[in-house]
Protein backbone atom coordinates (compact mmCIF):
# COMPACT_ATOMS: atom_id res chain seq x y z
CA UNK A 1 0.00 0.00 0.00
CA UNK A 2 2.69 2.48 1.06
CA UNK A 3 4.85 1.32 -1.83
CA UNK A 4 2.01 2.05 -4.16
CA UNK A 5 1.60 5.49 -2.67
CA UNK A 6 5.29 6.14 -3.10
CA UNK A 7 5.16 5.08 -6.73
CA UNK A 8 2.22 7.37 -7.23
CA UNK A 9 4.00 10.30 -5.65
CA UNK A 10 7.11 9.65 -7.74
CA UNK A 11 4.96 9.71 -10.86
CA UNK A 12 3.20 12.88 -9.73
CA UNK A 13 6.48 14.61 -8.97
CA UNK A 14 7.77 13.54 -12.37
CA UNK A 15 4.60 14.84 -13.94
CA UNK A 16 4.90 18.21 -12.23
CA UNK A 17 8.58 18.91 -11.54
CA UNK A 18 10.18 17.08 -14.42
CA UNK A 19 7.36 17.72 -16.81
CA UNK A 20 9.13 18.43 -20.10
CA UNK A 21 6.69 21.14 -21.10
CA UNK A 22 5.75 22.94 -17.88
CA UNK A 23 8.73 22.04 -15.71
CA UNK A 24 11.66 22.04 -18.12
CA UNK A 25 10.10 24.25 -20.82
CA UNK A 26 11.26 21.92 -23.58
CA UNK A 27 9.58 21.40 -26.93
CA UNK A 28 7.24 24.37 -26.57
CA UNK A 29 7.14 25.30 -30.27
CA UNK A 30 5.21 22.28 -31.49
CA UNK A 31 3.20 22.20 -28.27
CA UNK A 32 1.82 25.67 -28.89
CA UNK A 33 1.29 25.09 -32.59
CA UNK A 34 -0.70 21.87 -32.63
CA UNK A 35 -2.65 22.04 -29.35
CA UNK A 36 -5.88 23.17 -31.03
CA UNK A 37 -7.80 19.93 -30.67
CA UNK A 38 -7.73 16.82 -28.52
CA UNK A 39 -7.19 14.73 -31.63
CA UNK A 40 -4.00 16.56 -32.50
CA UNK A 41 -2.80 16.42 -28.90
CA UNK A 42 -3.21 12.67 -28.56
CA UNK A 43 -1.84 11.98 -32.03
CA UNK A 44 1.21 14.13 -31.50
CA UNK A 45 1.67 12.81 -27.95
CA UNK A 46 1.62 9.20 -29.11
CA UNK A 47 4.08 9.92 -31.95
CA UNK A 48 6.48 11.74 -29.63
CA UNK A 49 6.22 8.98 -27.01
CA UNK A 50 7.01 6.27 -29.56
CA UNK A 51 9.98 8.20 -30.92
CA UNK A 52 11.18 9.01 -27.41
CA UNK A 53 11.04 5.41 -26.17
CA UNK A 54 12.71 3.99 -29.28
CA UNK A 55 15.38 6.68 -29.47
CA UNK A 56 16.20 6.22 -25.78
CA UNK A 57 16.51 2.46 -26.29
CA UNK A 58 18.75 2.79 -29.37
CA UNK A 59 20.89 5.54 -27.89
CA UNK A 60 21.35 3.42 -24.79
CA UNK A 61 22.36 0.46 -27.01
CA UNK A 62 25.09 2.38 -28.79
CA UNK A 63 26.25 4.42 -25.80
CA UNK A 64 29.36 2.29 -25.19
CA UNK A 65 30.61 2.23 -28.76
CA UNK A 66 30.03 5.90 -29.51
CA UNK A 67 33.02 8.20 -28.93
CA UNK A 68 32.30 11.49 -27.18
CA UNK A 69 33.18 13.59 -30.27
CA UNK A 70 30.54 12.22 -32.57
CA UNK A 71 27.72 11.40 -30.18
CA UNK A 72 25.48 14.27 -31.36
CA UNK A 73 25.59 13.27 -35.06
CA UNK A 74 24.96 9.63 -34.12
CA UNK A 75 21.95 10.54 -31.96
CA UNK A 76 20.57 12.88 -34.62
CA UNK A 77 20.82 10.17 -37.30
CA UNK A 78 18.95 7.76 -35.01
CA UNK A 79 16.27 10.29 -34.07
CA UNK A 80 15.78 11.57 -37.62
CA UNK A 81 15.37 8.04 -38.96
CA UNK A 82 12.85 7.16 -36.26
CA UNK A 83 10.82 10.30 -36.92
CA UNK A 84 10.82 9.63 -40.66
CA UNK A 85 9.61 6.07 -40.06
CA UNK A 86 6.85 7.27 -37.73
CA UNK A 87 5.80 9.98 -40.17
CA UNK A 88 5.65 7.51 -43.08
CA UNK A 89 3.57 5.10 -41.03
CA UNK A 90 1.19 7.87 -39.93
CA UNK A 91 0.90 9.09 -43.53
CA UNK A 92 -0.03 5.60 -44.66
CA UNK A 93 -2.40 4.56 -41.89
CA UNK A 94 -3.78 7.80 -40.41
CA UNK A 95 -3.89 10.29 -43.31
CA UNK A 96 -6.23 12.73 -41.55
CA UNK A 97 -3.94 12.96 -38.56
CA UNK A 98 -1.02 13.40 -40.95
CA UNK A 99 -2.63 16.37 -42.66
CA UNK A 100 -3.70 18.06 -39.42
CA UNK A 101 -0.26 17.74 -37.81
CA UNK A 102 1.41 18.84 -41.04
CA UNK A 103 5.03 19.90 -40.77
CA UNK A 104 5.09 19.48 -37.01
CA UNK A 105 5.22 15.72 -37.35
CA UNK A 106 8.54 15.93 -39.17
CA UNK A 107 9.69 18.62 -36.78
CA UNK A 108 9.72 16.07 -33.94
CA UNK A 109 13.33 15.62 -35.11
CA UNK A 110 14.26 18.97 -33.64
CA UNK A 111 12.02 18.61 -30.59
CA UNK A 112 14.50 19.23 -27.79
CA UNK A 113 12.79 16.79 -25.42
CA UNK A 114 14.06 13.88 -27.49
CA UNK A 115 17.69 14.94 -27.92
CA UNK A 116 17.57 16.25 -24.35
CA UNK A 117 16.60 12.87 -22.92
CA UNK A 118 19.09 11.06 -25.18
CA UNK A 119 21.85 13.30 -23.86
CA UNK A 120 20.85 13.58 -20.25
CA UNK A 121 19.61 10.08 -19.55
CA UNK A 122 19.89 7.41 -22.21
CA UNK A 123 23.56 8.05 -23.00
CA UNK A 124 24.49 7.12 -19.41
CA UNK A 125 21.98 4.45 -18.45
CA UNK A 126 21.21 0.86 -19.42
CA UNK A 127 18.41 -0.02 -21.82
CA UNK A 128 15.62 -0.80 -19.33
CA UNK A 129 15.69 2.44 -17.34
CA UNK A 130 16.18 4.43 -20.56
CA UNK A 131 13.04 2.97 -22.08
CA UNK A 132 11.15 3.73 -18.88
CA UNK A 133 12.44 7.28 -18.84
CA UNK A 134 11.31 7.73 -22.45
CA UNK A 135 7.86 6.40 -21.60
CA UNK A 136 7.56 8.67 -18.54
CA UNK A 137 8.63 11.74 -20.46
CA UNK A 138 6.43 10.88 -23.42
CA UNK A 139 3.39 10.38 -21.20
CA UNK A 140 3.87 13.61 -19.33
CA UNK A 141 4.35 15.40 -22.66
CA UNK A 142 1.06 13.91 -23.83
CA UNK A 143 -0.73 14.89 -20.62
CA UNK A 144 0.55 18.47 -20.89
CA UNK A 145 -0.49 18.68 -24.53
CA UNK A 146 -3.88 17.28 -23.65
CA UNK A 147 -4.35 19.85 -20.87
CA UNK A 148 -3.54 22.78 -23.18
CA UNK A 149 -5.66 21.54 -26.06
CA UNK A 150 -8.60 20.65 -23.82
CA UNK A 151 -8.74 24.24 -22.54
CA UNK A 152 -8.21 25.74 -25.99
CA UNK A 153 -10.76 23.54 -27.74
CA UNK A 154 -13.34 24.00 -24.99
CA UNK A 155 -13.08 27.79 -24.80
CA UNK A 156 -12.42 28.28 -28.51
CA UNK A 157 -15.09 26.09 -30.04
CA UNK A 158 -17.24 25.16 -27.05
CA UNK A 159 -17.10 21.52 -28.06
CA UNK A 160 -15.33 18.38 -26.98
CA UNK A 161 -14.83 16.17 -30.02
CA UNK A 162 -12.98 13.02 -30.86
CA UNK A 163 -12.43 11.70 -34.39
CA UNK A 164 -11.17 8.29 -35.32
CA UNK A 165 -7.57 9.08 -36.38
CA UNK A 166 -7.47 6.21 -38.88
CA UNK A 167 -10.61 7.03 -40.85
CA UNK A 168 -11.31 10.65 -39.91
CA UNK A 169 -14.89 9.78 -38.96
CA UNK A 170 -16.35 11.64 -36.03
CA UNK A 171 -16.77 9.33 -33.05
CA UNK A 172 -17.84 11.65 -30.31
CA UNK A 173 -18.82 15.29 -30.13
CA UNK A 174 -20.41 17.20 -27.30
CA UNK A 175 -21.26 20.89 -27.09
CA UNK A 176 -20.61 22.28 -23.63
CA UNK A 177 -20.56 26.03 -24.22
CA UNK A 178 -23.22 27.56 -26.53
CA UNK A 179 -21.76 28.92 -29.75
CA UNK A 180 -22.47 32.57 -28.85
CA UNK A 181 -20.19 32.40 -25.82
CA UNK A 182 -17.11 30.82 -27.39
CA UNK A 183 -13.80 32.67 -27.73
CA UNK A 184 -12.41 31.99 -31.21
CA UNK A 185 -9.27 33.80 -30.01
CA UNK A 186 -8.36 30.69 -28.03
CA UNK A 187 -7.88 28.61 -31.16
CA UNK A 188 -5.38 31.12 -32.57
CA UNK A 189 -1.77 31.44 -31.49
CA UNK A 190 -2.58 34.04 -28.84
CA UNK A 191 -4.79 31.51 -27.09
CA UNK A 192 -1.93 29.02 -27.08
CA UNK A 193 0.38 31.45 -25.31
CA UNK A 194 -2.27 32.49 -22.78
CA UNK A 195 -3.19 28.92 -21.93
CA UNK A 196 0.43 27.87 -21.72
CA UNK A 197 1.34 30.77 -19.43
CA UNK A 198 -1.56 30.11 -17.05
CA UNK A 199 -0.84 26.38 -16.83
CA UNK A 200 2.92 26.92 -16.43
CA UNK A 201 2.25 29.42 -13.62
CA UNK A 202 -0.09 26.95 -11.90
CA UNK A 203 2.49 24.14 -12.10
CA UNK A 204 5.22 26.46 -10.80
CA UNK A 205 2.97 27.54 -7.90
CA UNK A 206 2.32 23.90 -6.90
CA UNK A 207 6.03 23.11 -7.10
CA UNK A 208 6.95 26.15 -4.98
CA UNK A 209 4.37 25.29 -2.37
CA UNK A 210 5.75 21.76 -2.12
CA UNK A 211 9.31 23.08 -1.81
CA UNK A 212 8.32 25.28 1.12
CA UNK B 1 37.09 -4.52 -30.87
CA UNK B 2 38.94 -4.04 -27.53
CA UNK B 3 42.30 -3.17 -29.07
CA UNK B 4 40.66 -0.80 -31.51
CA UNK B 5 41.39 2.87 -30.88
CA UNK B 6 38.02 4.48 -30.24
CA UNK B 7 39.44 7.97 -30.59
CA UNK B 8 40.87 7.49 -34.07
CA UNK B 9 39.18 9.40 -36.87
CA UNK B 10 38.88 6.24 -38.92
CA UNK B 11 36.78 4.56 -36.21
CA UNK B 12 34.48 7.58 -35.97
CA UNK B 13 34.03 7.81 -39.72
CA UNK B 14 33.32 4.11 -40.06
CA UNK B 15 30.89 4.14 -37.13
CA UNK B 16 28.96 7.09 -38.53
CA UNK B 17 28.97 5.48 -41.97
CA UNK B 18 27.62 2.20 -40.61
CA UNK B 19 24.95 4.05 -38.61
CA UNK B 20 23.79 5.95 -41.67
CA UNK B 21 23.78 2.81 -43.78
CA UNK B 22 21.64 0.94 -41.24
CA UNK B 23 19.22 3.87 -40.94
CA UNK B 24 19.03 4.23 -44.71
CA UNK B 25 18.24 0.55 -45.05
CA UNK B 26 15.50 0.71 -42.41
CA UNK B 27 14.02 3.80 -44.05
CA UNK B 28 13.95 2.25 -47.50
CA UNK B 29 12.27 -0.90 -46.16
CA UNK B 30 9.59 1.12 -44.33
CA UNK B 31 9.14 3.34 -47.38
CA UNK B 32 8.64 0.36 -49.66
CA UNK B 33 5.89 -0.86 -47.32
CA UNK B 34 4.09 2.44 -46.73
CA UNK B 35 4.51 4.08 -50.16
CA UNK B 36 1.98 1.89 -52.02
CA UNK B 37 -0.58 2.47 -49.24
CA UNK B 38 -0.07 6.24 -49.39
CA UNK B 39 -0.33 6.28 -53.19
CA UNK B 40 -3.48 4.16 -53.08
CA UNK B 41 -5.11 6.48 -50.52
CA UNK B 42 -4.32 9.50 -52.69
CA UNK B 43 -5.71 7.78 -55.75
CA UNK B 44 -8.85 6.82 -53.82
CA UNK B 45 -9.37 10.48 -52.97
CA UNK B 46 -9.08 11.47 -56.64
CA UNK B 47 -11.39 8.61 -57.59
CA UNK B 48 -14.05 9.80 -55.14
CA UNK B 49 -14.06 13.15 -56.95
CA UNK B 50 -14.12 11.51 -60.37
CA UNK B 51 -17.10 9.40 -59.33
CA UNK B 52 -19.13 12.60 -58.91
CA UNK B 53 -18.47 13.55 -62.55
CA UNK B 54 -19.39 10.26 -64.21
CA UNK B 55 -20.69 7.76 -61.68
CA UNK B 56 -20.33 4.04 -62.06
CA UNK B 57 -17.57 3.72 -64.62
CA UNK B 58 -13.88 2.94 -64.65
CA UNK B 59 -11.24 5.63 -64.97
CA UNK B 60 -7.86 5.75 -66.58
CA UNK B 61 -5.39 8.61 -66.42
CA UNK B 62 -4.26 10.06 -69.75
CA UNK B 63 -0.67 11.19 -69.44
CA UNK B 64 0.23 12.18 -73.01
CA UNK B 65 -1.84 15.24 -73.81
CA UNK B 66 -0.66 18.60 -75.11
CA UNK B 67 -2.00 21.66 -73.38
CA UNK B 68 -0.84 25.05 -74.64
CA UNK B 69 -2.52 26.99 -71.83
CA UNK B 70 -0.64 25.16 -69.07
CA UNK B 71 -3.76 25.19 -66.90
CA UNK B 72 -4.66 21.53 -67.11
CA UNK B 73 -3.12 19.43 -64.35
CA UNK B 74 -4.45 16.01 -65.12
CA UNK B 75 -6.81 14.28 -67.52
CA UNK B 76 -8.81 11.13 -66.83
CA UNK B 77 -10.80 9.14 -69.32
CA UNK B 78 -14.11 7.83 -68.01
CA UNK B 79 -14.77 4.66 -69.96
CA UNK B 80 -17.54 5.13 -72.61
CA UNK B 81 -18.73 8.34 -70.98
CA UNK B 82 -16.33 11.24 -71.33
CA UNK B 83 -13.19 12.91 -70.09
CA UNK B 84 -12.52 14.58 -66.73
CA UNK B 85 -10.07 17.47 -66.38
CA UNK B 86 -8.41 18.81 -63.27
CA UNK B 87 -7.68 22.46 -63.94
CA UNK B 88 -5.74 25.09 -62.05
CA UNK B 89 -6.68 28.65 -63.02
CA UNK B 90 -5.91 32.05 -61.55
CA UNK B 91 -8.78 34.42 -60.84
CA UNK B 92 -8.74 37.13 -58.20
CA UNK B 93 -6.54 35.36 -55.66
CA UNK B 94 -3.03 35.09 -57.03
CA UNK B 95 -2.68 31.55 -55.67
CA UNK B 96 -5.36 30.47 -58.10
CA UNK B 97 -7.94 27.78 -57.57
CA UNK B 98 -8.36 24.17 -58.64
CA UNK B 99 -11.50 22.76 -60.17
CA UNK B 100 -12.69 19.69 -61.96
CA UNK B 101 -14.82 19.56 -65.03
CA UNK B 102 -16.15 16.58 -66.94
CA UNK B 103 -16.90 16.74 -70.66
CA UNK B 104 -19.15 13.98 -71.93
CA UNK B 105 -18.44 12.21 -75.23
CA UNK B 106 -21.27 14.16 -76.92
CA UNK B 107 -19.53 17.45 -76.05
CA UNK B 108 -21.70 18.75 -73.21
CA UNK B 109 -20.28 19.79 -69.86
CA UNK B 110 -21.29 16.95 -67.55
CA UNK B 111 -19.87 18.25 -64.32
CA UNK B 112 -18.14 21.20 -62.75
CA UNK B 113 -16.87 21.31 -59.19
CA UNK B 114 -14.29 23.34 -57.30
CA UNK B 115 -11.71 21.42 -55.29
CA UNK B 116 -9.76 24.19 -53.60
CA UNK B 117 -10.06 27.96 -53.77
CA UNK B 118 -9.10 31.18 -52.01
CA UNK B 119 -11.48 33.54 -53.84
CA UNK B 120 -13.33 36.19 -51.81
CA UNK B 121 -16.28 34.72 -49.95
CA UNK B 122 -19.60 35.98 -51.27
CA UNK B 123 -18.02 37.56 -54.37
CA UNK B 124 -15.65 35.32 -56.33
CA UNK B 125 -16.93 32.28 -54.47
CA UNK B 126 -20.28 32.66 -56.28
CA UNK B 127 -18.56 31.02 -59.24
CA UNK B 128 -18.55 27.80 -57.22
CA UNK B 129 -22.15 27.92 -56.04
CA UNK B 130 -25.21 26.08 -57.29
CA UNK B 131 -26.58 28.90 -59.52
CA UNK B 132 -23.43 29.15 -61.55
CA UNK B 133 -22.77 25.39 -61.46
CA UNK B 134 -26.15 24.73 -63.08
CA UNK B 135 -25.37 27.32 -65.79
CA UNK B 136 -22.01 25.71 -66.55
CA UNK B 137 -23.33 22.16 -66.54
CA UNK B 138 -26.00 23.04 -69.12
CA UNK B 139 -23.37 24.03 -71.70
CA UNK B 140 -22.82 22.21 -74.97
CA UNK B 141 -19.77 22.15 -77.22
CA UNK B 142 -19.25 25.59 -78.80
CA UNK B 143 -21.34 27.50 -76.22
CA UNK B 144 -19.80 30.47 -74.47
CA UNK B 145 -19.09 29.93 -70.78
CA UNK B 146 -21.21 32.57 -68.98
CA UNK B 147 -19.49 35.25 -66.91
CA UNK B 148 -20.67 36.47 -63.52
CA UNK B 149 -21.19 40.17 -62.89
CA UNK B 150 -19.04 41.20 -59.95
CA UNK B 151 -16.97 38.05 -60.17
CA UNK B 152 -15.54 38.71 -63.61
CA UNK B 153 -12.00 37.65 -62.77
CA UNK B 154 -13.04 34.37 -61.20
CA UNK B 155 -15.57 33.43 -63.86
CA UNK B 156 -13.17 34.45 -66.65
CA UNK B 157 -10.63 32.08 -65.14
CA UNK B 158 -13.25 29.31 -65.14
CA UNK B 159 -14.06 30.15 -68.78
CA UNK B 160 -10.38 30.02 -69.82
CA UNK B 161 -9.99 26.73 -67.98
CA UNK B 162 -13.00 25.11 -69.61
CA UNK B 163 -11.97 26.39 -73.05
CA UNK B 164 -8.52 24.87 -72.54
CA UNK B 165 -10.23 21.63 -71.48
CA UNK B 166 -12.29 21.61 -74.73
CA UNK B 167 -9.12 21.99 -76.79
CA UNK B 168 -7.53 19.00 -75.09
CA UNK B 169 -10.86 17.12 -75.28
CA UNK B 170 -10.92 17.52 -79.07
CA UNK B 171 -7.43 16.06 -79.25
CA UNK B 172 -7.91 13.08 -76.94
CA UNK B 173 -11.53 12.01 -77.47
Amino acid sequence: MSENKEKKSVFMSKLLKENPVFGLYLGICSTLAISTSINNAIGMGVCVTIVLVLSNILVSCVRNITPEDIHIPVYIVIIASLVTVVSMVVHAFAPTLFSSLGAFLDLIVVNCIILGRAEAFASMNPIGPSAKDGLNMGLSYTVSLLAISLIRQLLGTGMITWDNPFTGANVFSLRIIPETFTLPLMTSQVGAFLTFACLAAAVAAINNKEAK
Amino acid sequence: MKNFDKDSSAYKAVLLGIMCAICGLVLSVVNSITDPIIKEAELAEVKANLEIMFPGTSYEEIKDFTDESGLIQSVYRAKDQGVVFKIHAVGYNSNGFTFMTGIADDGRVAGYMVLEHGETNGIGSRAFEDDYISKVTSLNAGDDVPLLTGATLTSTAVKTGIEAAYKVFDAVK
